[in-house]
């Protein structure tokens, strides 16, 4: 489980995020929308520990994120928006090397290349440099490791931005199953349809502030663009 | 632990795996191979100075030999004093290159590199005819491409050149924060690069160095593994350097920028402000004044000598003596004017002993200072190795001094046996092993100190703050 | 009206290109270092100079008094005594020191013996003399390009610079339009870098009174800009070549490295090698060898001296050297000296020859580094260089000649028979003074046409470079 007891974090007189509480159950996805600028990339740094809050806690699984980080980061998966390996080393080196990190212990090349095609890489592509793979053969490497990590939690920042819909589509059917094996996600977002079709749970952000949370299933697609903007539009309080 | 293998190892096959390293092992190897054959030229060449100066001291005692073998009969005696008299043996001293000498000429240009020795001769004179060097100022201005040059200048620009990106690549391709994400603390990055950058680029030229000196005819097993203890540290202090400047930068050209300052500030400029400091804190004696000031003391000696001699009642004597009297007198008149000498000089060397000691300081100041300073002492070039042969040719001197006293107290001339003998040569004995340790373990201490330091404001300036962000 | 609108663009470009300088803080800094850097430099510059000129006329002084309290000596035992000449520190040589801290400044004057100079500022060293080397030359020669690397590696290189070419290139400006501009721009920033040096430079030689020196100041410093352009030039046509940012910045510094550091270190060794000198033992030796070969002018038993003998018996028209009017041992003497000087002289022309020969080796090197260029002319105007210090030794061998053989000439007027004689030898050299001159520009104009001549053909190769590159840049955008 994944838990934010009103994290916030301030710099100056900028309120980035503002005492925001969820929690996510396994097998759940919270779905965070939000314009450029909204928090959503700063709540996810606060739940990784890369950034000190202001205020606030974030528990994975009861453990403080910033009092044992490391602990924490065992149990996380984190997707950033750009995918970015090392060019000059293959997919299956990058895999190695990052499930190496995470902490996976057997790392047979088998096992390393069975991830790969799980996650949609075929053997030949694995064995290229890293440096000719596309943004969603980056993106496949990020999710064998999921895989291979069978993390408890997931943060995913804008993970489909700059894909194709094919791409993006085999994305979500990847995401499903690791909800499906019992994952927490946590997943910031525009696309607000793709977001209606996996979330369990909705939130609205803006200026650090979440200012709506609905479950998926309670909306339409349409309703929920139409809540969207009219929560962009409407004054701040 | 692992993980800090898992990382190394990982970055080390990235290194390898780099377009650029090869190329840079290449240049190096060229560049060594370029600077050692230069110090092996100038080597060669001292090499080559020292034995001729030993030939001619040979020449002329073999001359002088053959001049009392064959030459000297009672009537003709006093035209060969010189093979003669005790008074006027001939001896050079040299300061032969050790076998690291090819690494680097060190200070060793602005010191005499011999002494011609007679008795009667003035003790600040015998290293008048080798003070003066006719090398072309423009070669020596434009400063000797030598190994040290090449390990105290470019060796810490090729290491920051593959370590400057550090983070900062990791920050640039927008990977830091995925890394950062992983459960692992981040000092095991950090240390783990650092590992693998020394690995792949300090080590292999620290060993093409060793190589070359080889190459190059050092032998001094003990003074190549100096060497590379002291450039090993030297790089890692680079490597250090490379983290504490970039630890913060988002780009790899502001990386690359903050490096190039950094060895800027301590190779060149601190340094060269260190230098200028100290030349004004405790200032090289004043050679020419010291000269004046020696001169006059001739000037008066020789008077005195003068009016010591009118006073002085002829000395009658039976039997004219082996040894003119006036030789006896003239011994009188040396010890008089060397005591002169020594009460005219103890000023000068006093304020040359201080500048010593402030120029050893400034080796605290910067590793670059530390590490030619502990290069220079391995190659046996270095100012306290020259300053030890010039005390030691001047002991000799005195101690032939001696002999003469007793030839003369003796009446005794020198003969054919006495060259054949042998007569006294001059033999320079090293520094004892203790001095030289322990000078080259302070060069260690300043570069620890510097690494020290290092970490120090690494670890202060991440208080309270993660020791890397994305 | 083409004309009218270029200029309008090019104004357009050189503004917006100098409100980015202004505006980056770095290189504001790095500035401010720089020109820090320089004051400093050239303060400590000025005060060593200030030492050494105040402690060489004190050792002057000294050393008259010394020659002087010599009173009634042997004339001869005089010149073999000596006497010691110090060598003026050029005014310029503050700002450009060129070879001086490798040349000696107390020449040893003495009979039969020519002396180099003794004492340079770079004996008796330690591991920090070392790293001597940063002089206010060094500082416009070598730090200021690094500064132009820093500056201006992203003109055209790196992901923004090459978004916003494409920008520009599609609001209109041609690529070489962009080229200028900068170009001119960073020129202004460099001219106005050099007008602050200058300022500092005049102002100390203001106080001193050199008014007469600002024109060599001037071409010093002009040729150093020309110097920086070329650097600039060059820098920017990398730019306009690299991939990226990266590969600009590791590019210009490797022209830096090799142009500015390596280049100009191993030019001087590669002369020596094509050009080698004798060591001082072996030219020594050759010196006395050919001394050894005739009268040395201290025996005059010496049976070699049968022809100067019978020639001088001839001109007084005497039988015997006892009925000379003149005194034989004194005229043996003038003879020795006149002998000796005359092989010291040949072989030291030779050794000179040589130097100048590596010196016209390192300056055709100047097609691979234009530093090789500058470094000799700049030495030359601060008179601070090889030719520079020959003419002083030229000047101190003429009075030591002078004073010597005035002293043997005494001997040779004065002395009868052979006992001891004395005379007051500070009477016998007053007359002889030693006032050295400093070469006129018309003997350091040859100096410097040659190298700016090559600055400014490396000027206009840099510029056709950038021209031909900027010109490549449109398929980057």
């Amino acid at each position: 489980m994944l838990q934010t007891i009103s994290l916030s974090k301030q710099y100056g007189s900028h309120q980035a995020l503002a005492a925001l509480s969820v929690q996510i159950a396994p097998g759940e996805v919270f779905c965070m929308l939000g314009a450029n600028g909204a928090g959503k990339t700063t709540s996810i740094k606060l739940m990784l520990g890369l950034l000190t809050p202001s205020a606030g806690q974030v528990l994975v699984h009861g453990v403080d994120v910033h009092r044992d980080p490391l602990a924490a980061r065992r149990q996380m998966l984190y997707l950033p928006e750009q995918i970015a390996l090392y060019g000059e080393m293959s997919g299956l080196e990058n895999l190695d090397y990052f499930a190496g990190l995470a902490g996976v212990g057997d790392r047979r090349p088998s096992l390393l290349l069975e991830w790969l095609h799980e996650a949609g890489i075929p053997e030949d592509a694995a064995h290229r440099r890293a440096a000719t793979y596309s943004k969603g053969m980056r993106q496949k490497v990020a999710i064998a490791l999921a895989i291979a990590r069978s993390a408890r939690v997931l943060l995913l920042d804008e993970p489909t931005s700059g894909l194709d819909p094919q791409a993006s589509a085999e994305f979500h059917a990847l995401l499903l199953r690791q909800r499906d094996a019992g994952a927490a996600i946590y997943m910031a977002t525009h696309d607000l349809f793709r977001a209606r079709e996996v979330a369990t749970t909705i939130g609205l952000m803006r200026g650090g502030h979440l200012v709506r949370t609905l479950k998926a299933t309670d909306v339409s697609a349409l309703e929920l663009e139409r809540l969207y903007l009219d929560e962009m539009r409407a004054p701040l309080m | 632990m692992k993980s800090i293998f898992l990382i190394t190892r990982f970055e080390l096959t990235r290194l390898l795996r780099a377009r650029w390293l090869a190329p840079l092992w290449l240049g190096f190897a060229l560049v060594c191979a370029y600077a050692g054959w230069n110090g092996t030229q100038w080597s060669a060449q001292r090499l080559e100075a020292v034995e001729a100066l030993r030939l001619n001291e040979q020449k002329i005692h073999a001359d002088r030999r053959q001049q009392i073998a064959e030459k000297i009969t009672p009537e003709t005696k006093g035209r060969f004093g010189g093979a003669l008299y005790a008074t006027a043996m001939f001896f050079q001293a040299a300061l032969p290159p050790t076998s690291m000498s090819a690494l680097t000429n060190g200070a060793a240009d602005g010191y005499p590199l011999a002494a011609s020795i007679a008795p009667y001769m003035a003790s600040n004179t015998i290293f008048d005819e080798h003070l003066a060097d006719l090398a072309n100022p423009a070669v020596q201005a434009a400063g000797r491409l030598d190994l040290a040059f090449v390990l105290v200048y470019l060796f810490p620009l090729l290491v920051l050149s593959a370590s400057y990106g550090m983070w900062s690549n990791e920050r640039e391709a927008g990977m830091a924060g995925w890394l950062l994400s992983q459960p692992q603390a981040p000092w095991h990055y950090l240390a783990a690069k650092a590992a693998a950058c020394w690995l792949a680029t300090a080590l292999p030229m620290i060993l093409l160095v060793t190589a070359t000196l080889l190459l190059c005819g050092a032998r001094d097993m003990s003074g190549l593994l100096a060497c590379a203890l002291l450039a090993g540290m030297y790089g890692l202090f680079w490597i250090g350097a490379a983290i504490f400047v970039t630890q913060r930068l988002r780009t790899t050209a502001q990386a690359a920028f903050a490096c190039l300052m950094c060895w800027l500030a301590l190779v060149v400029v601190a340094p060269a402000l260190a230098l200028t400091l100290v030349d004004r804190i405790a200032p090289p004696s004043a050679s020419a004044e010291r000269v004046n000031a020696l001169r006059a003391e001739a000037m008066r000696a020789r008077a005195e000598n003068r009016a010591e001699a009118q006073r002085m009642p002829k000395m009658e004597r039976g039997v004219a003596p082996n040894i003119p009297d006036s030789l006896r007198l003239r011994g009188v008149e040396v010890d008089r004017a060397e005591r002169g000498i020594q009460a005219v000089s103890a000023r000068y060397r006093s304020e040359d002993r201080r500048r010593e000691t402030w120029m050893e300081r400034a080796r605290f100041l910067s590793p670059a200072i530390a590490l030619q300073d502990g290069l220079e002492r391995l190659s046996g070039n270095d100012a306290d190795r020259a300053l030890q042969f010039q005390q030691q040719a001047q002991r000799f001197q005195l101690t032939q001094r001696d002999l003469v006293r007793v030839y003369l107290a003796e009446d005794r001339l020198l003969t054919v046996a006495d060259y054949d003998r042998g007569l006294p040569r001059f033999v320079f004995h090293e520094q004892p092993w203790r001095q030289r340790t322990g000078a080259m373990l302070t060069d260690v201490l300043a570069i620890c100190l510097g690494l020290f330091v290092l970490g120090a404001l690494l670890y202060w300036r991440s208080r309270g703050r993660p020791l890397l962000t994305d | 009206m083409m004309a009218t609108h270029t200029l309008t663009m090019l104004h357009i470009v050189v503004r917006q290109q100098w409100r980015i300088m202004a505006r980056d803080g770095r290189l504001r800094w790095l500035l401010l270092a720089l020109l820090l850097v320089f004051a400093a430099s050239l303060t400590a510059a000025a005060g060593r100079a200030n030492l050494t000129l105040a402690q060489q006329q004190r050792d002057a002084v000294s050393e008259a008094e010394v020659w002087a309290a010599q009173g009634e000596a042997n004339p001869h035992g005089a010149a073999h005594f000596g006497r010691y000449v110090y060598k003026p520190w050029p005014p310029l040589a503050v700002l450009d020191p060129g070879l001086l801290n490798h040349l000696g400044s107390t020449l040893r004057l003495e009979g039969h013996v020519q002396n180099t100079g003794r004492y340079k500022p770079t004996d008796r060293g330690f591991a920090l003399s070392r790293f001597d080397g940063l002089n206010p030359a060094a500082v416009l020669q070598t730090l200021v390009p690094l500064l132009i690397v820093f500056a201006a590696f992203t003109t055209f290189s790196g992901t923004r610079s090459r978004a916003l070419l494409a920008q520009e290139l599609g609001a209109g400006a041609s690529s070489r339009l962009l080229a200028a501009g900068r170009f001119a721009a960073f020129a202004v920033g460099l001219g106005r870098l050099a007008l602050a040096t200058g300022v500092l430079c005049a102002v100390w030689l203001g106080a001193r009174g050199d008014w007469p020196l600002f024109g060599s100041l001037l071409l010093m410093l002009g040729a150093c800009y020309v110097y920086w352009l070329v650097f600039l030039a060059l820098v920017m046509a990398i730019s306009a070549h690299a991939e990226n940012a990266g590969a600009s910045l590791l590019r210009s510094l490797g022209l830096w490295a090799v142009v500015v550091v390596l280049l100009p270190m191993l030019a001087p060794q590669l002369a020596e090698q094509r050009y080698p000198t004798p060591g001082a033992t072996a030219f020594h030796k050759a010196v006395e060898r050919e001394v050894m070969e005739g009268p040395d002018g201290h025996d005059t038993r010496d049976v070699r001296l049968g022809r100067l003998e019978a020639e001088t018996l001839k001109a007084y028209g005497v039988q015997k050297i006892a009925d000379l009017p003149i005194n034989f041992d004194g005229l043996v003497f003038e003879h020795g000296e006149q002998r000796t000087t005359g092989i010291y002289t040949r072989h030291f022309a030779q050794l000179y020859d040589d130097h100048a020969a590596q010196a016209r080796f390192s300056l055709a090197a100047s097609v691979l580094s234009p530093m090789l260029a500058l470094r000799p002319l700049s030495a030359a105007l601060a008179q601070s260089d090889l030719p520079a210090h020959r003419h002083f030794l030229e000047q101190a061998e003429r009075y030591r000649y002078a004073m010597v053989q005035a002293l043997n000439r005494d001997m040779k007027l004065h002395r009868k028979g052979n006992g001891l004689y004395t005379a007051d030898v500070n009477a016998i050299t007053a007359g002889i003074q030693f006032a050295p001159q400093s070469l006129a520009m018309r003997d350091v104009a040859p100096r410097i046409v040659q190298p700016l001549l090559i600055l400014l053909a490396w000027l206009i190769a840099a510029l056709l470079l950038l021209w031909r590159s900027a010109s490549q840049l449109g398929g980057k955008a």
